[in-house]
């Protein structure tokens, strides 16, 4: 029996054969356990009622900087579903299976039959034992986390616990007929094999403080509604819809609205008419939906105008991968649009960071009267992590502010008074004193239209200037590994961060002289720190979920140095093996 | 259209020789090898050596795993065959899949035999003609010091060297069943009984096992071992060697006609068409005999391996019967029949 | 016509004395409360300067606080509207008043807003959004300046202009059949719907009004003449004669018979429908009411 710091376990299915809430339920179980959770399922574009679904989740006592690629147990609900995910497994890995179909299965559709020596084959009468315990074949998924539960040495106790809050809504019999059911699965496990462990974790203690099981999509959700949020207008886009559908629940409650617009455009419309009042309001989308609104975010750089967008990113271009993840939408995150056109650009790198970074964006795109594009992609979106809610409670707000204008008598009100940072003091309908007008055209102080090069001239440095304090005032991006000369740097942003820091910290490359350099702010970029960092490696590699490189260009730009691209569009997470292989060969 | 698929129910050398010498001759079939070990082909007289940890897992193997892969040769192992459908030509898995076969050879093999008489004492005896077993008794071994073994084939000569070779004491309890389905002769017995004292094996012949019981259930445990002239005696474990049986269960009302094995002719096809046997699981017409013979040994697998591949992709290979010789063992003349008459 | 996109230009207004005393009587009427210091850009003649005059009466009768004025717009040459006006104003992007209005009422309902913008603007680039701005039925007044032709560029063919009209861009002459706003709103099943001419600023005034009180959206076309850019569709010479006021009898509840005056090929003066539907506001209340019980 193996001892093992994290867990891997996938469970796979046709849809309505309760993977992804089977996973719900193991993640719950080991989050009461005191165990640290990283959960990312996937499922086609297709509609989901015939598509296959793997939910897939991590499982360790320390926390998590990646979901693993290679599983340690699979789990088939669906054979023919399950046999193509064993390209996805560890070579001693466990397969629970239906030992007991009603029939035969045809050659080469059944899971079992693929089991390979060092593999460890765990078959569990799952239609029947469900049968028994629910009267029908529905709650094999609960019968298997059952079987989970023993081979692991996982609290079974914990299991119902999760199945109780899982079926909060339904009734009493539902959960017991349920945790019937987990424990026949774990039952059988014990009774009927001789090892029923197959690998074991180091215990952990329970938590005392609540832990919220979010993905990136909910913490941006809860961090805007956290920040105030008045107006959510938003698009139906994957992977960026469960937003608003999380919004349109809990927004209202607080006096909010939010809007199904008719498309990107009439979203972003929306929220730039709102940010125009003064008031909060945001807007999620997906790189087409990016594209749509690349016109409406030049209009809010023109007329300084606060907005927020997040832009959840999936593989491109056009319609694309819709349900596979990629960091494509740099290049349009920050350059989308006609003209010379700053505007700030964040990339959270987990969960927490979401919620975070959402919050934080509300506060520059009103200080700093900007649009705010966040970063987010699919794999982030849609992974769970167990959160402190300490992380959510302790946000500080107010590490930027809106400079708000005062009316002077006599004097005409200047909205975008030429200052020395930059920001000139806004106003917003309803003041008195302070009417104006604003516009996408080229304007004078006044607002008014202006096509002269002076004052063209002086109107865009002062729109790039205003970023020079928040370049300041940002933290540095982490630096990680030894000090003084590195042979490489490796820099990451968004959601690869979290694979770079796990490849980093491998047994391989640990002790080596490789550092890490991880910047969240990717424009303005933050010039200096990351100009140190470069003059201390040998050489740099970027990591980034695009083909060209598209940060390692940003690197290249801004540090004068040259840098090599691990820049691979595998339509997955980036795989921590991958990034290990790449750096033991520019070591050499 | 399906590619031609031939299915050989077996992972053993002459499973492995047909499979070899199918894919020789037919580049574009499938093939397919259903095992119920769970291990890569490995020699199997090595595993002596593998028990007393003079040599690891890999060191067993016959072929890598790319070797199947390059020639696209589908392994199932740890599969159990449950049953077989000669007529719809399908082989039934113990994990609820059905295998479709235009072909099948079935090269099963043996299990480990122990005569019905001893059936009450099965949960005493350890065995070892897997890898799985052996792999069991090469974890108990190191707290075992004293090791009885009953039966006595050419197996267990190799073991209690290598057990007598590691500092333990063994004793040998000689049985005429020793050889099945060899018949016993004493000339065999005999020179085996010199060998064994001249390694230093204690040696009880002509006193057959009585009983054995388990005294202690500790680790290790201890059996009490009591032959039919009353003599007792206790060891830690209890090997019992008694040869094999081939290991064809699953071919109970197949329709294939059964005696000591698969009885087949001498192109090793059965009364089914498309069905073939060889190794150490078929009983083999011998046209000069007017009889049966049944194989033995490794280089008996191969050629018989060899032969029913020939036959199934449409050439033409025979059951060469082997002339009887002398097997020689550390210096110890084994003058012994390959083959037997039955 | 205005000064074409392309040429440096500058509106810092400058207010002289002759204009000051020339426009003493709006002075004297409170009408220059809902003026800016800013003279419009529009060529001496256009049929604008009756629209807004016809707004600027109705606003000053309802005594609309300024600073809780709103006039979004898109581009073109009614989209410098709100730099006219003595409120606050949101001059944006072509096509997309709509959907910038509709978020400037929805995030501060206690806001007056107006959309403006002509028939490029609001039935070309952005007529998308007109069903979706009707079917939430946000308080917005949107007028159109309807004049049939893209004026700030110089003269092509809009979706109204009729067909076979020579323009720059059709220089044989249309080949599209023009679109008929009216019905197309109220297919839309739009609230309020008022129709007018740019000639006539005390009935635009009327009009103006009634949809300044309407709760929810409304919607007031109004034709006028581009006298630089058109001279054969839409001109002074005989477009008032064109006119007619809404029939006695009309019912403006009933949006069929509203359809049959919008099909007729006549042109009305005046509230073709109205209904009194709640607005987005008060469907916002109810969820939020529904949400949090």
């Amino acid at each position: 029996m193996k001892q093992t710091d994290s867990l891997v376990i996938k469970i796979c299915g046709s849809a309505g054969d309760g993977a992804i809430s089977a996973v719900e339920i193991l993640n719950r179980a080991c989050a009461l356990m005191g165990f640290h959770i990283m959960n990312f399922d996937s499922y086609p574009a297709e509609i989901r009622g015939f598509g296959k679904s793997v939910g897939h989740t991590r499982i360790s006592r320390t926390p998590l900087l990646t979901p693993g690629r290679y599983a340690d147990c699979l789990v088939a609900l669906n054979d023919m579903h399950a046999i193509t995910e064993l390209k996805r497994i560890k070579p001693d890995a466990a397969l629970v299976y239906d030992s007991r179909p009603p029939d035969y299965i045809e050659e080469d559709c059944a899971v079992a039959g693929f089991i390979e020596p060092g593999m460890s084959g765990y078959g569990v009468p799952l239609r029947e034992l469900s049968a028994q315990a629910v009267k029908s074949a529905r709650s094999r998924n609960i019968v298997a986390l059952g079987a989970i539960a023993a081979m692991y040495n996982l609290d079974p106790e914990a299991f119902i616990e999760a199945i109780n809050i899982r079926f909060a809504r339904k009734s009493a019999v539902v959960r017991e007929i349920n945790s019937a059911a987990l424990k026949m699965g774990y039952e059988y496990i014990r009774n009927h094999r001789e090892r029923p462990v197959h690998k074991t974790l180091l215990a952990v203690k329970r938590h005392d403080r609540p832990i919220r099981i979010v993905n990136g999509n909910e913490a941006a959700a809860i961090g805007a509604l956290d920040a105030g949020l008045t107006l959510y207008a938003g698009y139906p886009i994957t992977p960026a819809t469960k937003i608003m559908e999380y919004l349109a629940k809990k927004l209202p409650p607080k006096n909010g609205t939010v809007v199904q617009t008719e498309d990107e455009i009439a979203a972003i419309g929306h929220v730039v008419g709102a940010g125009y009042t003064g008031k909060r309001a945001m807007t999620a989308t997906s790189g087409p939906g990016l594209c749509l609104m690349t016109e409406m975010l030049n209009l809010a750089v023109q007329a300084e105008i606060a907005c927020v967008v997040i832009n959840s990113m999936r593989g491109g271009p056009s319609t694309g991968l819709p349900t596979k993840t990629e960091q494509a939408d740099l290049n349009l995150a920050l350059y989308g649009g006609s003209g010379d056109s700053p505007r700030v650009v964040l990339a959270p790198a987990n969960v927490p960071e979401c919620y975070i970074m959402t919050r934080r964006a509300f506060e520059i795109a009103e200080a700093f009267q900007t649009p705010v594009i966040l970063l987010l992609d699919f794999f982030l979106s849609n992974r769970f992590e167990d959160v402190d809610e300490t992380v959510l409670e302790t946000f500080e707000p107010g590490m930027f502010k809106r400079l708000t204008a005062e009316p002077v008598s006599g004097k005409p009100f200047e909205r975008f008074r030429v200052t020395d940072n930059g920001v000139s003091p806004a106003a917003f309908p309803g003041m008195p004193g302070l009417k104006h007008a604003i516009t996408g055209l080229e304007h004078t102080p006044r607002g008014f239209p202006n096509y002269e090069g002076d004052n063209h001239r002086a109107m865009t440095e002062k729109r790039r200037r205003k970023f020079i304090e928040l370049q300041n005032a940002w933290p540095h991006p982490d630096v990680t590994g030894p000090k003084g000369q590195l042979s490489i740097g490796v820099l990451s942003w968004g959601s690869s961060i979290g694979a770079v820091r796990e490849a980093l910290a491998s047994p391989e490359l640990k002790g080596l002289s490789i550092g890490g350099c991880f910047p969240r702010l990717l424009q303005p970029l933050q010039t200096e720190p990351l100009k140190l960092f470069a003059n201390r490696c040998d050489r740099l590699v970027v990591v980034e979920l695009n083909s060209s490189g598209q940060l390692a260009g940003l690197i290249e730009q801004t540090t004068h140095k040259k840098a090599m691209r691990l820049a691979d569009v595998p339509a997955e997470p980036p795989a921590v093996e991958q990034i290990v292989r790449y750096l033991t060969g520019v070591l050499k | 259209m399906k590619p031609f698929h031939y299915v050989i129910i077996g992972n053993g050398v002459a499973a492995n020789k047909a499979a070899e010498t199918i894919r020789h001759n037919h580049a574009d079939a499938k093939i397919t090898l259903i095992s119920r070990e769970f291990f890569l082909f490995y020699y199997r007289h090595k595993l002596p050596l593998y028990i007393t940890g003079k040599i690891d897992e890999t060191d067993l193997q016959v072929y890598p795993v790319e070797y199947y892969r390059e020639r696209n040769i589908r392994l199932r192992l740890g599969q159990i065959v449950q049953k077989v459908d000669l007529h719809k030509k399908v082989v039934y898995l113990k994990h609820m899949e059905k295998v479709h076969y235009d072909r099948l050879l079935i090269c099963s093999g043996g299990r480990s035999y122990i005569p019905e008489i001893y059936y009450p004492f099965r949960s005493c005896f350890t065995t070892m003609k897997r890898l799985s077993t052996a792999r069991t008794i090469r974890e108990k071994l190191p707290s075992v010091q004293s090791i009885a073994i009953v039966g006595g084939d050419l197996t267990s000569v190799k073991l209690a060297e290598t057990l007598i070779d590691t500092g333990r004491e063994v004793t040998f309890i000689l049985d005429d069943y020793a050889f099945w389905p060899l018949e016993s002769a004493s000339e065999i017995r005999d020179s085996l009984e010199n060998a064994l004292r001249k390694m230093g094996a204690n040696v009880i012949s002509n006193d057959p096992l009585n009983m054995v019981k388990q005294i202690k259930d500790d680790d290790p445990p201890l059996y009490e071992i009591q032959t039919q002239s009353g003599k007792t005696l206790q060891a830690q474990m209890v090997g019992a060697f008694f040869g094999f049986k081939p290991d064809i269960d699953f071919l109970i009302r197949s329709g294939l006609d059964i005696d000591r094995g698969i009885l087949v002719d001498d192109q090793l096809k059965t009364a089914f068409d498309d069905v073939y046997a060889a190794g150490d699981c078929a009983q083999i017409y011998a046209p000069e005999l007017k009889n049966y013979w049944v194989s033995v040994g490794w280089k008996n697998a191969l050629r018989l391996g060899e032969a029913a591949a020939l036959n199934m992709v449409g050439l033409t290979g025979h059951a060469r019967k082997p002339a009887a010789h002398a097997t020689q063992y550390k210096g110890i003349k084994l003058s012994t029949p390959w083959w037997h008459i039955l | 016509m205005n000064t074409p996109k392309d040429k440096p230009h500058n509106t810092e207004p400058v207010l002289n004395k002759r204009v000051a005393s020339g426009l003493s009587h709006v002075n004297s009427d409170g009408l220059l409360n809902y003026r800016s210091h800013a003279l419009p850009t529009w060529c001496p003649g256009c049929g604008y300067y009756g629209i807004t005059h016809g707004l600027t009466q109705a606003m000053n009768t309802l005594n609309i606080p300024n600073e809780n004025l709103v006039v979004v717009s898109g581009i073109g040459c009614a989209g410098r509207m709100p730099f006219f006006v003595n409120g606050y104003g949101f001059h944006s992007i072509h096509g997309r008043a709509l959907p910038i209005a509709s978020g400037v009422k929805m995030a501060s309902p206690e806001l007056t807003v107006l959309c403006v913008g002509g028939d490029g603007d609001g039935f070309g680039i952005g007529g998308g959004h007109i069903a979706h701005v009707i079917r939430r039925n946000v308080d917005l007044t949107y007028i159109v300046f309807d004049n049939s032709i893209y004026g700030l560029t110089k003269g092509q063919a809009s979706p109204t202009t009729p067909k076979g009209q020579v323009t720059s861009t059709s220089p044989f002459g249309t080949a599209e059949d023009p679109i008929n706003p009216a019905l197309i709103s109220l297919a839309y099943n739009v609230s309020f719907l008022a129709t007018g001419y740019a000639g006539d600023p005390d009935i635009l005034n009327t009009i103006f009004q009634k949809a300044l009180a309407h709760r929810g959206f409304s919607m007031i076309i109004v034709t006028t003449p581009c006298i630089t850019f058109d001279h054969v569709n839409v001109t002074w010479n005989d477009f008032r004669d064109r006119f007619e006021p809404i029939p006695s009898g009309h019912n403006t509840g009933d949006i069929a018979a509203a359809m049959q005056l919008a099909i007729s090929g006549k042109n009305y003066n005046g509230v073709l429908y109205q209904d009194d539907r709640p607005d987005w506001e008060t469907r916002q209340k109810a969820i939020r009411k529904k949400s949090s019980g």
